[in-house]
């Protein structure tokens, strides 16, 4: 008390109010009380503030705008209940861009965490300069994204692009890459791939390093294989980071974006090529509503895709749990 | 003492979250600290107004000029509409967008209210009323320069396939895009490692800019393409160039474009006023004096764009007066002259020094007077609102027969229908 005392806030309301002890004693008890029980929440409430502000406002409100038919300047144009839902599921352009986030979400995904898989193993073994290895395969992930699917696009390009020049060595015809959707999609994942492969791979790698060598060395001497290590031992040792990594690219891959549209040679009309070869769900989405301006189906679709990714990611979970665990 | 500390922490949690909110809610508001007010201007490309603005400054020393090129413009300006923030002072948009932003005119200024009329140093009145809504009451846009049109090509690859050089010749080999097309095989036959022309899209937007109306009547801005028996005819003739191998199926601005018109892999472009710098960009001072520039089929216009400002400036007096100054024909002249940009002020196409410029680059073809004569031959196009997004729907059809998956007839029943779906909306 004495020590609050000496402090010019306490001194101001010790002089306001003078001989009033008990009751401000009894205020200052319930006061504790309050601090107590309630300032931790205090300490977490910028969080949830922001999060409520920046993430559960935009989401309750774009669930709201679904709801209307919705001009992006001009705003609400009238309510239309689920009429934009059901237009939606009868669009056959929503399911082609389906497919396709499909398509890249196996192809994308599946092929670039197996990729990452087999770096960390590499990069797990002894190697000279290592730091550099690894700094190396982070380096496609940190070069701009935009200049990454621009260099790639110009390299799948079909008159002068390096692959089909390559290819015309081995003598194989060139391939016109953005014509169709069996060509488009593979092309675009290996974008995908080149920029995540390193660092999942990182991530792997960091959690192999974890596991005790003295596994490793035990296997060892009983004759175990080096492949008989990595899915014996390796691989069920680091399952948590496994499921994270699955879930994590799992939600990147359904929102691609990026990659496939910058690889459309007709520029920024988000269409995915001349029949909607490669359009994904994001970038259907950029179409309705940043070049359309119909706000409320672009929303209709961004819940949509909300509630398929959620979905998804349950089903990937458990998945990656059963795989990663069976040993 | 718990008491005060847990003041502090209400204080400093309040704080945070202040900062917090104030910090991500506000980006704009380009603080005036020197005293004089900051104009930004944003354009989509180059509009070639370096130069003006260092001069501008130096006639207006309380103002300052900021340049911003922003690729997604229509996209950006959309969403600052809607949050009434972040625009800029003056912003640029394209012909074929700004009927997007029709609907939303009162969002602009109406430069009407700040002395804009049609009279003193007129534009071409086809031109000044497409940046004008109610009628011609209410002025959304200035109108910066105008595309006219022509066709680039190459007197090499011409040489060799046995056809005149001379743009006047040279124009008269196609009255029509038909007659285009036939030289276009006569070429094919002649030359063997160089296509004709770089693709169809270019021709198609070329062809599809001489139309009264194109994709929306202009009554009731209701959508009619599927009964504009011109316009599909246009389509088809497009169309077959690619079957006919006429095209090299080059995609319009991108990089295997210019590498196609660099090494000579195309012989002739379809060239506005605004795609001359471009051209000549694109293939280099090594190739000067092997293009040359003549009168397109049926002449025509394609490009050009206009200033507008939107009202939630802090300073429209200013931002009119330079959108104002930068669209004049004093300094159109003078972009014509530099840049080659075709002015929208029929006193300065019609000018004697404007007609008489010559080009060093396109083997002294007459620019001045081909773009003039192509403008003097075009009819007053109606653009529809939703124009722009039903444009990309015949871009695509037209990609679907170059690249082999479609033929003419059905790419334009898909584009049709992909179009109705948009304009239903």
């Amino acid at each position: 008390m004495t020590v609050t005392e000496t402090r010019p806030g306490a001194e101001a309301t010790t002089a306001s109010a003078p001989g009033h002890h008990p009751r401000r004693r009894a205020w200052r008890s319930r006061l504790t009380r309050f601090d107590l029980r309630y300032t931790p929440y205090v300490f977490i409430a910028p969080f949830f503030v922001i999060f409520g502000v920046f993430a559960v406002w935009p989401l309750l409100y774009t669930g709201w705008i679904s709801f209307h038919k919705w001009a992006i300047i001009e705003g609400d144009q009238g309510w239309l209940g689920l009429h934009n839902y059901q237009a939606l599921f009868a669009d056959e352009y929503f399911w082609n861009a389906l497919l396709n986030t499909a398509l890249l979400l196996v192809l994308g995904t599946g092929v670039q965490l197996a990729v990452a898989l087999w770096l960390a193993g590499v990069l797990n073994r002894k190697l000279s300069a290592s730091a550099v290895w690894r700094a190396g395969v982070v380096l496609p992930h940190i070069v701009s994204v935009v200049a990454v699917s621009l260099v790639f696009a110009q390299l799948y390009g079909f008159h002068t692009g390096v692959v089909n020049d390559v290819l015309s060595v081995v003598g194989i015809d060139r391939i016109d890459w953005q014509a169709s959707r069996w060509t488009a999609i593979p092309a675009v994942a290996t974008i995908i791939i080149w920029r995540w492969a390193g660092y999942y791979a990182l991530i792997f790698l960091a959690a192999m390093q974890g596991i005790p060598r003295e596994l490793n060395e035990a296997a060892m001497l009983d004759g175990a294989s080096r492949r008989r290590i990595f899915w014996s031992i390796t691989v069920p040792s680091i399952r948590p980071t496994i499921i994270f990594s699955v879930v994590m690219s799992t939600i990147g891959a359904m929102q691609t974006f990026t990659e496939p549209q910058l690889f459309d040679v007709q520029g920024t009309d988000g269409t995915g090529g001349s029949d909607r070869q490669f359009q994904t769900l994001m970038m259907y989405l950029y179409e309705k509503g940043f070049r359309e301006f119909n706000a409320g189906y672009a929303a209709t679709l961004a819940w949509v895709m909300f509630l398929l990714i959620a979905v998804v990611s349950g089903i990937n979970y458990a998945l990656s749990r059963r795989i990663a665990s069976k040993d | 003492m718990k008491y005060h500390a847990s003041r502090r922490v209400w204080v400093v949690a309040a704080t945070a979250t202040v900062i917090a909110l104030t910090a991500s809610g506000c980006g704009s508001g380009a603080g005036d600290s020197d005293g004089k007010t900051t104009l930004t201007v944003t354009t989509q490309v180059d509009y070639g107004y370096r130069d003006l603005y260092k001069e501008y400054e130096k006639s207006h020393p309380g103002i300052k000029i900021r340049e911003v090129l922003v690729d997604d413009l229509p996209k950006k300006l959309v969403t600052q509409l809607a949050a009434n923030r972040g625009a800029s002072d003056v912003v640029g948009l394209g012909d074929d967008t700004i009927g997007e932003f029709k609907p939303s005119y009162q969002r602009f200024v109406n430069l009407a209210d700040h002395g804009v009329n049609n009279t003193d140093d007129p534009w071409v009145r086809w031109a000044y009323d497409y940046g004008t809504v109610e009628g011609g009451k209410y002025v959304m846009g200035l109108r910066t320069d105008i595309g006219g049109l022509g066709i680039c090509y190459r007197t090499d690859l011409f040489k060799e396939a046995g056809l005149p050089t001379d743009p006047e010749r040279v124009g008269q080999l196609w009255p029509t895009w038909d007659k285009f097309t036939e030289v276009g095989e006569e070429f094919r036959a002649k030359v063997k490692d160089a296509s004709f022309t770089a693709n169809t899209g270019d021709i198609w937007v070329g062809m599809e800019n001489q139309h009264k109306e194109t994709f929306f009547s202009e009554s009731d801005d209701s959508f009619m393409a599927d009964e504009n028996s011109g316009l599909k005819q246009d389509f088809l003739t497009a169309a077959s160039m690619s079957v006919r191998k006429v095209s090299g199926g080059y995609p319009p601005f991108t990089p295997e474009m210019a590498n196609a018109l660099k090494t000579g892999k195309a012989a002739t472009a379809v060239c506005p006023a605004w795609k001359l710098d471009r051209t000549k960009e694109a293939s280099g001072p090594g190739n000067s004096g092997k293009w040359s520039v003549a009168a397109a089929p049926q002449g025509g216009n394609w490009g050009g764009s206009y200033l507008l400002v939107p009202k939630q400036t802090k300073h429209t007096k200013e931002a009119v007066e330079l959108a104002r100054w930068l669209t004049s024909s004093k300094v159109q002249k003078r972009l014509f002259l530099s840049k080659g940009y075709l002015s929208s002020h029929p006193s300065v196409y019609s000018d004697p020094t404007v007609q008489a410029k010559k080009d060093t680059y396109f083997s002294n073809a007459p620019t001045g007077k081909i773009f003039a004569e192509a403008v003097d031959k075009m009819q007053p196009i109606y653009r529809g609102t939703k124009d722009s997004d039903v444009a990309t729907a015949f871009m695509n059809a037209l990609l679907r027969v170059e690249q082999g998956k479609q033929k003419p007839e059905d790419a334009w029943s898909q584009a049709v229908s992909d179009a109705e779906k948009v304009a239903g909306d």
